[in-house]
């Protein structure tokens, strides 16, 4: 019979608590404001590297001789570039881009792991990304919706669950009460 | 009441991101929180390099490096017994199509897991956090890493709450509760 299994407990002391104890320092809202600053310094960069991203994606789908299907490194190189689209357009708060971005990564994903590779769903998300970047067509937002309804109706067609479904469960609650 | 102040001026992060735009915009987040600017790697096999040579007082991580996904790199920094960067607070970032291994990340024994887009607010709350809730390691079999369970307080001491909870460490000084039984 196995025995119980055996278990240690440590209370270790860390040198961040220790340093972020000491007197002086900042103020929440000031450390904020001062991330949010340098945060929007990036914006133009930011936009650079999301139409860098779609122009790669662009590459891959809308090659001379793209076949009906992408090969599973194209497919990856897709999900790679969709991820960083996701990451950047939430960062600088482009929510109809950022709502593309993740269809795109969702029905990427799917056909991955469906091995389907389908491009046609792929080349659909990567023109209205396109369309939707910063510095591209100044869409209206009924016009932007209605975009990303079709595209809710290709990831409704393929019936793949969203990645963002995913629970993180990291006491977000607590601590967000605990850093007031 | 006044909000609390956090002085994380002089403390080491080391960043590991393959993206360069990435650690950017997180080396600017750590800037405007009034932190140095941090130790940027790439791949894991880097961070394991700079972890052997230097000290971190606190890691982020994203999801998956190139060379190997983020839950081995925590996993061998929980298992360096003799090192002093073995309990370093690590906060791991998960890319959209990276959440599926956040479980493999908490397992490994990360201390928080973001998703991205990682915001000022929620960063900054989690660095917060893990320096100023104490939360005790556990190693139990696969397992080495913080206590999993959300709360803002430590057990009180000399009261343990599982049956299995039989040595207690304080620091380096390790306590025997009860020994364990081999049936």
């Amino acid at each position: 019979m196995a025995g119980k299994a055996k278990k240690k407990i440590f209370f270790p002391k860390t040198r961040l608590s220790e340093l972020a104890a000491r007197a002086g320092g900042i103020f929440r809202d000031d450390a904020l404001d001062g991330a949010l600053q340098s945060l929007e310094s990036m914006r133009e960069e930011g936009d650079t590297e999301i139409r860098k991203s779609i122009s790669a994606m662009e590459g891959i789908v809308f090659a001379r001789h793209a076949a009906d299907t992408l090969e599973d490194a194209q497919m990856r190189a897709i999900l790679r570039h969709a991820d960083q689209v996701v990451t950047l357009a939430g960062t600088f708060c482009y929510l109809a881009l950022d709502a593309a971005a993740r269809s795109l990564c969702d029905v990427a994903d799917g056909l991955i792991r469906a091995n389907m590779n389908n491009r046609r769903p792929i080349a659909v998300h990567v023109q209205t990304l396109h369309l939707l970047a910063p510095g591209g067509m100044a869409l209206s937002p009924e016009h932007a919706e209605k975009m990303l309804g079709e595209l809710a109706k290709v990831t409704a067609h393929f019936n793949f669950g969203s990645l963002g479904a995913t629970p993180v469960n990291d006491g977000e609650d607590v601590i967000a009460a605990a850093a007031k | 009441m006044g909000q609390p102040r956090l002085n994380l001026k002089n403390v080491t992060t080391l960043l590991v991101d393959s993206d360069q735009f990435t650690r950017g915009l997180v080396a600017q987040m750590l800037r405007g929180f009034g932190m140095d600017f941090p130790t940027v790697c790439e791949t894991g096999a880097q961070a394991k390099h700079h972890l052997m040579h230097h000290y971190a007082d606190l890691c982020i991580f994203e999801g998956a490096h190139p060379d190997m996904p983020s839950a081995d790199l925590i996993r061998w920094i929980r298992r360096q017994e003799k090192s002093p960067f073995r309990f370093v607070p690590i906060i791991v970032m998960s890319g959209y199509t990276q959440l599926r291994h956040i479980a493999d990340a908490r397992d490994a024994g990360a201390n928080i897991v973001i998703k991205k887009p990682v915001s000022p607010q929620s960063l900054f709350d989690r660095i917060t956090w893990v320096a100023r809730v104490t939360r005790p390691f556990i190693e139990a079999g696969d397992y080495m890493g913080p206590d999993r369970r959300f709360r803002e307080i430590t057990p009180p001491e000399g009261e343990y709450r599982r049956e299995t909870d039989d040595q207690v460490t304080d620091g380096d000084k390790v306590i025997d509760m009860q020994k364990s039984t081999a049936a």
